[in-house]
């Protein structure tokens, strides 16, 4: 992990209380769902979040770890601010997203899985995001809430939703990247 | 809202709703399908209800979005009623023009027109555009038809009358009979008959069973599930409905991938409707049926996609597959007698059940009842979202609805099934689609993934892709799939990089036929299909490469 993300800072575990409790009974079966409102919440896993959740829920760390590290929706290291997903689905492959992917793991100096070091990106890749259509595509979103996106009847997109992008050409990657940069605090 | 609790009540609401929603206004339709939005649909629909506001024309123009329309390449697409004039690559910018022009004085615009690739000539209305002539829209019709947050104007468009019609007339096991006799058949890729499914859950003697939507549309090249959940998802509801009652379930489960936040979204819109308007939880119009449904979203993990592992992760466990028998349809979801059916193989229930069996096996080949969406992608002019008759063929679907290879390239192969799947070379582009013809060539029906190469795309390349794919998936539990498919990924990467000699390929084919023989699940057991149809068409590509290097 490139200047990999330490954990100087103490983690609010408020939110992971208030999170586990809004499920009510504490059943296993919502394991994943709690796990997935976390990383809404934080950006990643935080290691005291899941020991809050292991204790909170009677559920032994090693099981709840077991879970973090078999889906890969789930990271134990903080995101940066937009995590940028390439997709690597056949569509898309076939019409060039290796080559997209690289272009950003240069522009960023990164590896896939990978944050920049200024924590503004995180590159990951998935494969199939269903817009087979207008391959290569990648979509670009905030690491946190990033569930709660895209628009509704209304039109209306909040701040945090993710935007796709398609036929995505390498030329044209700086400037996404740029529009993003511009968004630095 | 006033909930509904009798099969009359609903009777009577259609009909108010129809009042309602007759309309002598003229309407302009934005495709709100994935592609059409990444294309800038929604700054579209924006601009549209803009200048719509600012000539005052409210009451007049009808502006609505709807779910995918199919023709995802030429997006953002608009059509206009009652004119059925069709716009495609409408940019935000011709709003105004739109609504001046063509709403205003019935003008078409002709740069917005679509141009007939054969014939160079403009084409006015949809229906008469080639990619639409040739499919048979049952799962797909009213896609594009009613907005895709609306539960009114689904039933407006006679939706919930299956329900109604079961609840009212038939007794579950005619219902499993109705099915069965349909010839449907599973959607998510093997192909199982539906109603055999049904049946085992229906004669099991629990008394607490479930029924589960799978929504975990894993295959990379694949987008037709999410298409119906966001463009329709009170059919596919409703044929969730149908099955509980058929089957004797009163709690079922939508399984959908965290990467469709949208078919989320619109789905638990659509539950929410029809909980508050008493489709949903007890005594559903007043039939003494109950039924509760919820969301569980997958979590990244593309085996959970197989029937035992989907099971897994709904109990909040790691997602990996157990050995069958017992089936879920005698012991599934905590046990209990759990039914599982594909997103569009539901979608297919209620129009089963409204136009009967009858009517629905008459639509296909002998052994493949009904219509199929494939998701068309890759190198070919009309990507998109396409439903047609089984026993079409790729050739037809390829050339004439998707209107041929892009760029006047060569065609290659169309890799159908994923990367549980075949490439198909050009000699059998004649073999009509359905599972046991796509079997003999080596391929499988899928979930409906449908990737067009060109002579430009390596075929040892793309069967490293996809063992690649099916590696890095692989959830490790047995190790011929855990194994198998690393090895065959390092031989494959070793020829495709030059490196590779003829035993290799042997050892491939060994390899192969171990994984495919001795894995627990149909991911290991099908991820050798890629392999085996590449080097049984494609010989010389491997040849080629051992010979000269890459």
């Amino acid at each position: 992990m490139k200047k990999e993300a330490t954990n100087r800072l103490a983690v609010d575990i408020r939110p992971t209380r208030k999170i586990v409790s809004s499920f009510g009974d504490v059943q296993e079966s919502n394991l994943i769902s709690i796990l997935q409102e976390l990383q809404d919440e934080y950006g990643y896993l935080p290691k005291a979040a899941l020991k809050e959740v292991s204790r909170l829920m009677d559920v032994p760390l090693t099981r709840v770890f077991g879970i973090v590290t078999f889906y890969s929706q789930f990271s134990l290291v903080p995101k940066g601010k937009f995590t940028i997903k390439v997709c690597i689905g056949t569509a898309c492959h076939v019409r060039g997203a290796e080559e997209v992917k690289t272009t950003i793991k240069q522009l960023l100096d990164v590896k896939e899985g990978e944050t920049s070091a200024d924590y503004m990106f995180t590159l990951e890749s998935v494969a199939c995001l269903g817009v087979c259509a207008l391959g290569p595509v990648m979509v670009v979103g905030s690491s946190k809430k990033a569930a709660g996106c895209c628009d509704g009847q209304d039109g209306q997109t909040p701040p945090s939703g993710d935007k796709s992008y398609g036929h995505v050409k390498t030329e044209k990657i700086e400037g996404i990247l740029e529009s993003y940069s511009s968004d630095k605090e | 809202m006033k909930r509904l609790t009798s099969t009359r009540d609903i009777l009577v609401h259609r009909e108010r709703l129809r009042k309602e929603q007759a309309t002598e206004k003229q309407t302009v339709v934005v495709c709100g399908g994935t592609g059409c939005e990444t294309f800038g649909g929604s700054d579209l629909y924006k601009s549209l209800n803009r200048v719509i506001k600012d000539r005052g024309l409210k009451n007049k123009v009808l502006l609505k979005k709807t779910g995918c329309q199919g023709l995802c390449e030429k997006g953002p697409l608009v059509t206009l009623w009652p004119s059925n004039i069709f716009y495609r690559r409408v940019k935000e910018s011709y709003a105004e023009k739109i609504i001046d022009e063509t709403v205003g004085k019935g003008d078409v615009i002709q740069k917005l027109l679509y141009t007939d690739i054969q014939t160079r000539e403009k084409v006015v209305h949809q229906e008469d555009v080639p990619f639409y002539k040739k499919q048979h829209r049952i799962v797909l019709r009213l896609n594009g038809v009613i907005a895709q947050d609306s539960i009114d104007e689904y039933i407006a468009a006679g939706g919930y009358s299956a329900l109604e019609k079961v609840l009212e007339d038939m007794k579950p096991e005619q219902v499993v009979n109705e099915i069965t006799d349909s010839g449907l058949r599973g959607r998510g890729g093997a192909g199982f008959p539906t109603g055999k499914k049904w049946e085992f859950v229906r004669n099991t003697t629990d008394s607490i069973k479930y029924v589960i939507c799978n929504g975990d549309e894993g295959d990379p090249g694949a987008f037709m599930d999410r298409s119906v959940l966001e463009g329709n998802p009170h059919q596919v509801l409703e044929g969730m409905m149908i099955a509980a009652y058929a089957i004797g379930a009163n709690r079922g489960y939508f399984y959908i991938r965290a990467e469709y936040p949208m078919a989320i979204k619109y789905v638990q819109t659509a539950i929410d409707q029809a909980k508050e308007l008493g489709l949903l939880g007890e005594n559903i119009l007043g039939k003494g049926f109950g039924l509760d449904l919820e969301i569980k979203k997958g979590a990244g993990a593309f085996v959970c996609g197989e029937e035992t592992s989907l099971i897994a992760s709904i109990e909040g466990k790691r997602g990996m597959p157990r050995t069958r028998p017992p089936y879920p349809a005698i012991s599934g979801l905590w046990g209990k007698p759990t039914c599982i059916n594909n997103v569009e193989t539901l979608a297919n229930i209620p129009i089963i059940i409204e136009k009967g069996a009858g009517y629905y096996s008459s639509i296909g080949t002998k052994g493949s009842k009904g219509t199929k969406v494939f998701a068309l992608a890759g190198k070919v002019r009309n990507t998109g979202l396409i439903e047609v008759p089984m026993g079409t063929t790729l050739r037809e679907i390829i050339f004439e609805i998707g209107g041929g290879i892009a760029k006047g390239k060569k065609f290659k192969a169309a890799q159908i099934g994923g990367p549980s799947g075949g490439c198909v070379p050009e000699e059998y582009l004649d073999t009509p689609i359905d599972y046991e013809s796509l079997k003999s060539i080596g391929a499988i029906m899928g979930s409906g993934g449908l990737v067009v190469m060109d002579e430009d795309t390596s075929m040892v390349e793309i069967a490293r892709y996809f063992m690649g794919f099916c590696q890095d998936e692989s959830c490790g539990k047995c190790p011929p799939c855990r194994i198998g498919t690393k090895k065959m990924l390092e031989k494959l990467t070793k020829i495709h990089d030059g490196k590779g000699c003829r035993e290799d390929i042997e050892d491939l084919k060994v390899m192969a036929n171990v994984t495919q023989t001795a894995s627990l699940c149909g991911l290991g057991q099908t991820a050798p299909n890629p392999v085996l149809s590449t080097i049984r068409y494609f010989i010389n590509e491997y040849e080629d490469l051992l010979k000269t290097g890459s």
